[in-house]
């Protein structure tokens, strides 16, 4: 599978994710229901772990050790590259919210779902 | 994190069992995926099923997010080039053929191959034992899943089995949509009885639909034999029997009409296929001996081809005039037991018209004679 790259847009799956470890290391679970809430749409757990595989592939996120959390499950956290790609893709997303604003299709403030 | 607080001591019985579903349906990944990330997919799995209100909307994201992702995953691994073959970790790698010199590379490569299929099948077999140690650690589940298919085999084979003799395989005779079994129903009572053989007389005289009609009746029958006596089904038949059926014998012959006459005194014998098989081995020599009923000796003169089996507990057939002093009931227009009356209907005739046509025949003993299709 091709290497994901910060300068070609990204799956809704993979910017999710990327998107819940933003704020810090979480669990497989976790970003499970940070999706949910945040993009409306509902990750299995055999999607979630193929992204986070593919996203560490990429060099995008790494394992961490879970501190104090559950030792049965495994922490991820976004490594530099992973913190620029979701910038870059965040960048990327608010132009094209600019845009869709400009063109008077959506109002200002408006809900993510 | 919403899922953490939760404790492993109240897992419900469903839970439970979809937790074990899961665990199965997990061996549907690429082993090394499966190997780094089964146990959190199964405490994931966990936490999702607890905390959804219905099991049901857990399995229809689980088992969609798996038609997604197990083939994304194989074909991960299938198109990944540094993915490593399976139980590669385990025993080492295989010969590396970069450094052998380039005259052997050809058998280095074969046993290359043939290492990897080696260890591919002992990966199956490991999956295999892991399966049934599985299976053995879930007793519930195992009865539960091995009384489903049981049940499930077994309800398609008996309705196959019905539909398919009673729907797609045609009765073993010639125009089997002609041949009618007659009977008769008290006007009170809507029963099908048999029809005595007085109203079989009547029938044969006076239907003008049926072309054919023949009448037996059943006794069973005294064999001797040295090493074995037994009781015989035996269907006495009334002329036109056979020809009824249109079915010729598989050896010898069937009744000759002067062998159905009631001075006759002829004592011939036809066997069914099974009969002929069972009591005789198969004698190819059978046609003409003797079959030692203890009453009246016949000769054997036939044996029927398998698939003739009417009536179906019959294994010999022999004329009833010859020996319907036997029946001292025979003539009595109300004695309908083990009797049975087939007709075949004329060219063109269908069942109404010819049940019409039986409405008025009238008899003594007031019943009305119907038809049904054999």
């Amino acid at each position: 599978m091709d290497r994901m790259a910060a300068d070609k847009p990204l799956t809704p799956a993979v910017f999710h994710a990327l998107l819940a470890l933003a704020d810090g290391a979480a669990h497989g679970y976790a970003i499970m229901q940070a999706v949910e809430e945040t993009a409306g749409f509902q990750m299995g757990p055999g999607t979630v772990y193929g992204t986070l595989s593919r996203l560490e592939e990429s060099g995008w996120v790494e394992e961490a050790t879970a501190q104090g959390g559950d030792a049965r499950r495994r922490y991820w956290r976004l490594t530099g590259a992973g913190h620029t790609a979701l910038r870059a893709e965040s960048a990327r997303l608010a132009a094209l919210a600019d845009l869709v604003r400009a063109k008077k299709l959506a109002p200002h403030g408006a809900q993510v779902r | 994190m919403r899922g953490m607080d939760r404790t492993d001591g109240a897992t419900s019985f469903t839970v439970r069992v979809s937790l074990i579903a899961y665990r199965w349906l997990l061996h549907t990944y690429p082993r090394g995926f499966r190997a780094r990330f089964a146990a959190a997919m199964m405490e994931d799995c966990k936490a999702l099923l607890q905390e959804s209100r219905w099991i049901l909307h857990a399995w229809r994201l689980l088992l969609r997010d798996l038609a997604a992702s197990v083939p994304r995953e194989w074909w991960r691994t299938w198109s990944s080039g540094r993915t490593k073959p399976m139980g590669l970790l385990e025993s080492g790698p295989p010969p590396s053929h970069d450094r052998l010199p380039m005259w052997i590379e050809p058998n280095a490569r074969r046993r290359a191959r043939r290492w990897h299929v080696s260890r591919m099948l002992e990966a199956w077999a490991r999956d295999f034992r892991h399966a049934t140690r599985s299976l053995a650690r879930a007793p519930v589940f195992t009865v539960v899943a091995l009384a489903t298919l049981a049940l499930g085999i077994g309800a398609n084979t008996a309705i196959f089995s019905v539909v398919n003799s009673v729907l797609l395989r045609p009765l073993d005779y010639e125009d089997p949509d002609r041949l009618v079994t007659l009977g008769s129903s008290h006007p009170d009572r809507g029963q099908f009885f048999p029809l005595s053989y007085p109203d079989f007389r009547d029938l044969r005289a006076e239907s003008n639909r049926l072309a054919e009609i023949a009448f037996t009746v059943g006794e069973t029958v005294l064999l001797r034999g040295d090493d074995l006596t037994e009781r015989v089904p035996t269907a006495y038949v009334s002329d036109g029997f056979f020809s009824l059926l249109r079915t010729s014998p598989l050896r010898g012959r069937t009744f000759l009409a002067e062998e159905e006459q009631r001075d006759s005194g002829a004592s011939v014998a036809v066997l069914s296929h099974g009969f002929w098989q069972r009591r005789f081995g198969g004698d190819p020599g059978i046609i003409g001996q003797t079959l030692d009923f203890a009453d009246f000796p016949l000769t054997i003169i036939g044996v029927m081809p398998a698939g003739f089996t009417f009536p179906s507990w019959a294994e010999v057939w022999t004329p009833l005039a010859p020996v319907a002093g036997r029946f001292p009931t025979l003539e009595q227009r109300d004695y309908r037991v083990d009797q049975t009356v087939i007709g075949r209907l004329k060219a063109g005739v269908t069942l109404a018209e010819a049940n019409a046509e039986l409405e008025g025949v009238a008899f003594q003993v007031p019943c009305r004679v119907g038809l049904r299709v054999a």
